[in-house]
């Protein structure tokens, strides 16, 4: 595993902070991560029920359960990064280099990195904390994910499939992935990709 | 894999955090291939079970799957994955087609495919029930239980030299 120095934000002081990206991550790290993730999600859950929220509108992750599919998840050939920052994974991301090909007409059946799970851990989510800790872990993993893009050779493009709330999809569009709507063969989870051009001006806007 | 060098510029950064702060990052591919995402739906069990309904109906009526495709106005392949239970059912039109053709009542099937709420809760029992009773109990074949005795040779062989076996 090697580090890279980035630097996320703190929100309530909205300074940048030192972090390190990780890269080589494994299924096993999600799962460390999910010791100290899931107790935190649990804790917001029953705090928002005991406040009257309605089911519906509590944050989808709560159904998730890795450990029963810890061995399967070990199983996956997927490679993975994560921001690690006053001693905690402050978000995490799983990607896959083989696979998966383009599917936006310019670039169609060109090669991408595919990006199969990313999360930032709870206390930096407002649906599960009103004042979130960290902010643009995900914007930092998404840079990482299309740099990762750059090194294969594969000039910047990016898919994956976005879980589906307005949400999730905002932060995509705003970023410039172009939504090609839902996959019948993914759950109906919509699909998003990051166009090369879009890719690049989306890391050179930060440079 | 190099070391990544990041974007560095504050203004930049500062940017995106207010921007990431009202929206949900996420990404579903791995929730789905692990099938964390298909809670709530009858799943995998009543879809095997409505392609296992369908096949033996069709037998009965002793149609072949072109017979019954050409019958329900539906497309073979369709019918065929369906048998199968390879393919979730987008459209219901197919199955109304199909329970017409079959003489049944659609409704059951709309349900087993996950295209309406289960109104019965004995559904989901009732469907698992029936996929066991399809469970064979017959004694192999003496080419099934030839090839089973030359798999566990082949495949368990490795296992006890190492000791892991037992």
């Amino acid at each position: 595993m090697s580090r890279s120095p980035v630097e996320i934000v703190e929100c309530q002081s909205r300074r940048p902070i030192a972090a390190w990206l990780h890269d080589e991550l494994g299924a096993l790290d999600l799962l460390d991560a999910e010791i100290v993730w899931m107790p935190q999600r649990l804790k917001a859950v029953a705090r928002m029920l005991r406040a009257g929220v309605a089911e519906a509108d509590l944050p989808q992750h709560r159904h998730w359960n890795w450990w029963d599919k810890a061995y399967e998840l070990k199983m996956l050939a997927t490679g993975g990064f994560g921001i690690h920052c006053d001693g905690q994974w402050q978000g995490l991301m799983m990607t896959t280099t083989v696979g998966h090909a383009a599917r936006l007409k310019p670039q169609l059946g060109k090669p991408l990195v595919y990006v199969k799970y990313l999360e930032s851990a709870p206390w930096n989510v407002k649906a599960f904390a009103p004042n979130p800790t960290y902010g643009a872990v995900g914007t930092r993993l998404l840079e990482a994910a299309v740099r990762l893009s750059l090194a294969e050779g594969f000039a910047g493009r990016v898919g994956l499939h976005a879980l589906p709330n307005p949400q999730t999809e905002r932060f995509y569009q705003r970023r410039g992935l172009i939504g090609l709507g839902p996959d019948s063969d993914m759950d109906n989870l919509p699909y998003y990709e990051f166009p090369a051009a879009a890719a690049m001006a989306f890391l050179n806007e930060g440079e | 894999m190099p070391q990544l060098t990041m974007n560095q510029n504050r203004e930049w950064l500062l940017r995106m955090a207010d921007q990431e702060a009202n929206c949900e990052v996420s990404a579903g591919g791995l929730a789905h291939e692990s099938g964390l995402l298909n809670r709530g739906g009858p799943g995998e069990a009543a879809r095997l079970c409505l392609a296992k309904f369908l096949e033996l109906s069709r037998r009965e009526m002793r149609q072949s799957l072109e017979g019954l495709a050409e019958k329900a106005g539906v497309d073979l392949a369709e019918l065929t994955l369906l048998e199968h239970g390879k393919s979730p059912v987008r459209n219901p039109r197919i199955l109304l087609q199909i329970a017409s053709a079959l003489h049944v009542d659609a409704q059951p099937l709309l349900e087993l495919a996950g295209l309406l709420p289960t109104a019965d809760e004995r559904l989901v029992s009732i469907a698992a029930q029936f996929s066991a009773r399809l469970e064979s109990v017959k004694p192999l074949e003496p080419q099934e239980e030839q090839a089973l005795g030359w798999f566990k040779e082949q495949a368990f062989k490795p296992l006890a030299r190492s000791g892991r076996a037992g």
